[in-house]
């Protein structure tokens, strides 16, 4: 096969020298970039091929609040802020929609656990709604009977990841972020007080290195000797055929099973992290059609209306997970100036704050708007190479 | 706008017609919905259901689903997948169609 450098076109060669480095340009890289960038700091946001080509342009776009664990709710509130403001303070249409969302239980089982999921969010402050009954008929008259209780929150909203994507790389590159597409990171040593990474369009010296490379941030990581357990999922998406309007809330499930949203346009877009096939390592990824099926069933169980219609397209995206599935989000340790923001189950959500946060870190303004120590990356580096 | 079929040098069968949006249009065997309106010059296919705008042809190959129109009552069919049979009922398709209508 071809080395794909040989014939890539450079339109873009990194400088020399840069202040800051950023590994990853995806929602949580190019967030940073933004940031920084809007700070005055000298940034360039690196990619390994097209900027918002991997998961963040794969995923299903929920922002759901009520979905998340107590140990990450006031940086999911804090991030979901951000995307609201994307449109008022940068201008850029990210496709953002708060529209509430539902989380659903269909058996005594699933709704027990629904009740003391939202009794342990209530006891940290976050009080979401209860709906069965009539009440949940009365909101959500779509809904299967077999569906027996919900929770609600206002907050649940979405953003298009395909808007997404080119608004936040218009908005970093107008706020003077440099971004550079099919520049691998191939080698990476820190020496003389900086970082020097060698790139696939040549040698960058940086003095600050951030890495925001999602399922890629622990292979980075591990050139500078810094070792992370991740694991890394394949999750599946599919959306319909657009229909008339009729789900007019994000519907996801206490088991972590489905997630449902209708966009603008009347397509639904079904997940719920159903594996497809592959391994991260060999960069393989494929959808697996019997757990499409099971993501479907699961899907028309909740909302019948989903029979009539037809699946236009199904795809997988990568997600790195940590082995207790919270955010990898602090400084490097052991490495100066060195920060990571990857890990976290549901990045998509969280790259937003993730950006601001480390923009903050890195303004050394003390305290970060959001308190982060327990997502330290320290907890779970593995001493010496795996 | 116009349309038109390469005719050097190919053999078909016998032409019929099927009608679009009540006007008669012409097929041969083989061609699809969409190939055959195509030739008789038609381009809109459809209109988006947010802001009405033209959809027409794109992908030609059943996947971006942009022709899709209303065939034999039928809401949502993609044109350029179904062969055009005689006497088909084929409507540009407005939004999502007739249960999408007033």
């Amino acid at each position: 096969m071809q080395d794909r450098d040989e014939t890539a076109e450079i339109t873009d060669r990194p400088p020399r020298d840069v202040e800051i480095a950023v590994v990853g340009a995806g929602v949580a890289g190019l967030s940073a970039g933004l940031f920084l960038a809007r700070q005055g700091r000298e940034v360039a946001v690196f990619d390994r091929g097209a900027p918002w080509g991997d998961a963040s342009g794969a995923n299903a776009g929920t922002l759901s609040l009520q979905v998340k664990r107590v140990e990450v709710l006031g940086l999911t509130r804090f991030s979901i802020d951000l995307w609201e403001r994307f449109k008022t303070e940068f201008g850029v249409d990210v496709g953002f929609a708060k529209i509430g969302g539902l989380r659903v239980a269909t058996n005594e089982a699933e709704v027990r656990h629904l009740r003391e999921y939202s009794e342990e969010q209530a006891r940290h402050g976050f009080r979401f709604g209860w709906l069965d009954g009539n009440e949940l008929r009365d909101l959500a008259p779509w809904l299967a009977p077999g569906v027996s209780a919900a929770t609600f929150c206002d907050d649940d909203s979405y953003v298009n990841p395909l808007l997404a994507g080119s608004a936040i790389i218009a908005a970093a590159a107008k706020a003077g972020a440099r971004i550079i597409g099919d520049a691998e990171v191939r080698g990476l040593r820190h020496e003389n007080g900086a970082y020097r990474l060698d790139t696939a369009k040549g040698s960058v010296r940086a003095k600050i290195l951030v890495i925001a490379a999602g399922p890629w941030s622990a292979r980075i990581a591990r050139m500078l000797d810094v070792v992370f357990p991740f694991h890394v999922d394949v999750n599946m998406l599919s959306v319909t055929e657009p229909a008339p309007f009729m789900l007019d809330r994000i519907v996801t499930h206490i088991e972590g099973i489905l997630s449902l949203k209708q966009f603008a346009n009347g397509t639904v877009l079904i997940g719920g992290g159903w594996q497809g096939r592959g391994v991260f390592g060999r960069m393989e990824k494929d959808t697996d059609n019997l757990r499409l099926k099971q993501n479907y069933t699961v899907a028309a169980s909740i909302l019948p209306a989903l029979k009539r219609l037809r699946i236009v397209r199904s795809w997988a995206g990568y997600e790195a997970v940590a082995p207790d599935a919270l955010p990898v989000f602090g400084r490097l340790p052991g490495r100066p100036n060195a920060y990571i923001a990857a890990g976290a189950r549901g990045g998509m959500t969280l790259g937003p704050a993730q950006g601001y946060l480390i923009t903050e870190l890195i303004m050394n303004k003390g305290e970060t708007s959001v308190p982060i120590d327990r997502y330290d990356p320290a907890r779970l580096v593995e001493r010496g190479r795996a | 706008m116009t349309g038109f079929r390469m005719n050097d040098g190919i053999e078909r069968g016998q032409p019929f017609h099927f009608t679009c949006d009540g006007e008669e249009v012409l097929a041969y065997p083989g061609e699809s919905i969409a190939a055959a309106l195509l030739a008789h010059g038609k381009r809109r296919f459809r209109t988006t259901a947010q802001r009405g705008g033209g959809r027409g042809l794109y992908c030609g190959m059943g996947v971006c689903w942009e022709c899709i129109m209303v065939v034999d009552g039928q809401p949502s069919v993609r044109s350029c997948m179904i062969p055009a049979e005689p006497g088909m009922r084929v409507l540009t398709q407005e939004g999502h169609g007739p249960a999408d209508s007033p």
